[in-house]
């Protein structure tokens, strides 16, 4: 869907279409073209030369914007920076949401199966999963320049505004309804972070193995208080080893 | 000449970064265990509160970082906390990256996404249980987190909402 959509914005703008009629007959040609690897197929049987009347070649144009390697891509540094620093702002309570909308949606930087990609390689590695995200999205792009502008551009207006507050807090934390509040906060905020954990949960809920292993993760850092690193050091191998084994 | 607790920060978080397998929340409770009970940097309420400015300001959840960093040695404690949480997870990332796409199929590569997906539900629920037991004295507390919850669960209420009525029932003086 969103390669048929690529292909309706870049080929008046890449290719200079042009019809020979003179009639507006983009919109009949994307509607029916598919992009299937390098190759540009056309629907409806007759030839694509004498249907719309335009020159080859250029068409190839079209599909280097679907299909973008790192390196040869065309989203600028500071393109990324600014990105970054719009979803640095606009998340209360995690950011994935916000960067799932703008990075597929608003900005098209990258398709819904490449942003999955992205996801599931920044969940499992160790580390902020949005700051991962920034990290491989900027590489992408631009290589390292474009990693270090986008983890800047995401955490840039969060830390200043968190130290402001923390500021604002540490002058008013005398004033009872002040403290008060932030206990609410806090209160509500524990429920958010369990509901985080139990949605997560979902897929994992028919593997009997994976209920155990997620059951030992959090007897062991929750009520024993166990130290991660060991806890990761023994369940991480055998959990890998358990999937290892019963992999199709 | 660079402050020894400037120092001490900068290590505790080397290290946290590269044990994040699930991001921020995974790691609430060893950061709990690090800077309340083993570095005394700050007592079980100020963590808490620190957790409640974390979770009100927009932006990723791993601000707590610096506000950690923050309370211990003032702004330059939070850049060095901030850093220090991102630098080695960071680096290790954009190596990965590289090789990612070679390994797409590799039957290892899914082993390992497999195994450590249950690892991360585990710690994150634990991150829940922590922050509960941290935060909440009383039964109404304990109702607002319960609320909360449910809300979350069976409703597309946007948390902010939730924040917002917990910090003004808190204000009101139920909490």
């Amino acid at each position: 869907m969103s390669a048929d959509l690529r292909l309706r914005l870049s080929i008046p703008h890449d290719s200079r279409v042009r019809c020979r009629t003179g009639s507006n007959r983009t919109g009949a040609v994307t509607a029916n073209a598919s992009v299937d690897g390098p190759v540009i197929r056309l629907g409806a049987g007759m030839p694509w030369r004498k249907r719309i009347g335009f020159g080859g070649g250029r068409i190839t144009d079209a599909t280097s914007a679907t299909d973008r390697k790192p390196g040869s891509a065309n989203v600028m540094t500071r393109e990324l920076f600014w990105g970054f620093l719009k979803i640095g702002l606009s998340g209360f309570g995690g950011v994935l949401p916000f960067a799932r909308r703008m990075i597929i949606e608003q900005r098209r930087w990258l398709t819904e199966q490449e942003f999955t990609e992205v996801l599931s390689l920044a969940q499992f590695l160790p580390g902020p999963n949005i700051v991962n995200v920034s990290v491989i999205v900027g590489r992408r792009f631009q290589g390292p320049t474009g990693a270090v502008a986008a983890t800047l551009g995401l955490m840039l207006m969060p830390l200043v505004i968190i130290l402001l507050l923390a500021t604002l807090y540490t002058e008013f934390a005398q004033v009872d309804a002040v403290r008060n509040a932030c206990n609410g906060v806090s209160a509500s905020a524990s429920g958010l972070v369990v509901a985080v954990a139990l949605r997560m949960a979902q897929p994992i809920r028919r593997t009997s193995w994976k209920i155990g292993i997620g059951a030992i993760a959090f007897v062991a850092i929750g009520p024993a208080r166990l130290p991660l690193l060991w806890v990761l050091a023994v369940l991480a191998p055998v959990s890998i080893a358990i999937a290892f084994r019963r992999r199709r | 000449m660079i402050p020894p607790l400037l120092v001490e920060l900068a290590l505790q978080f080397l290290v946290l970064s590269l044990l994040s397998i699930g991001g921020a929340n995974a790691v609430i409770p060893e950061m709990h265990l690090r800077a309340v009970d083993i570095e005394h940097w700050m007592t079980d309420a100020d963590f808490s509160q620190l957790f409640a400015l974390s979770q009100a300001a927009p932006g990723p959840n791993v601000l707590i970082v610096s506000l950690i960093g923050w309370k211990v040695a003032g702004v330059a404690g939070a850049l060095v906390a901030m850093l220090a949480m991102c630098g080695p997870s960071s680096v290790l990332t954009y190596q990965v990256a590289r090789a990612w796409d070679r390994f797409r199929d590799a039957p290892l590569r899914i082993a390992i996404e497999q195994g450590l997906a249950p690892v991360t539900v585990g710690l994150i629920l634990a991150s829940g249980y922590v922050l509960t037991r941290t935060t909440d004295h009383g039964w109404p507390a304990y109702a607002v987190t319960g609320t909360t919850l449910l809300l979350a669960m069976t409703t597309r209420l946007h948390p902010l909402w939730m924040l917002a009525a917990a910090a003004g029932l808190g204000a009101l003086g139920v909490v």
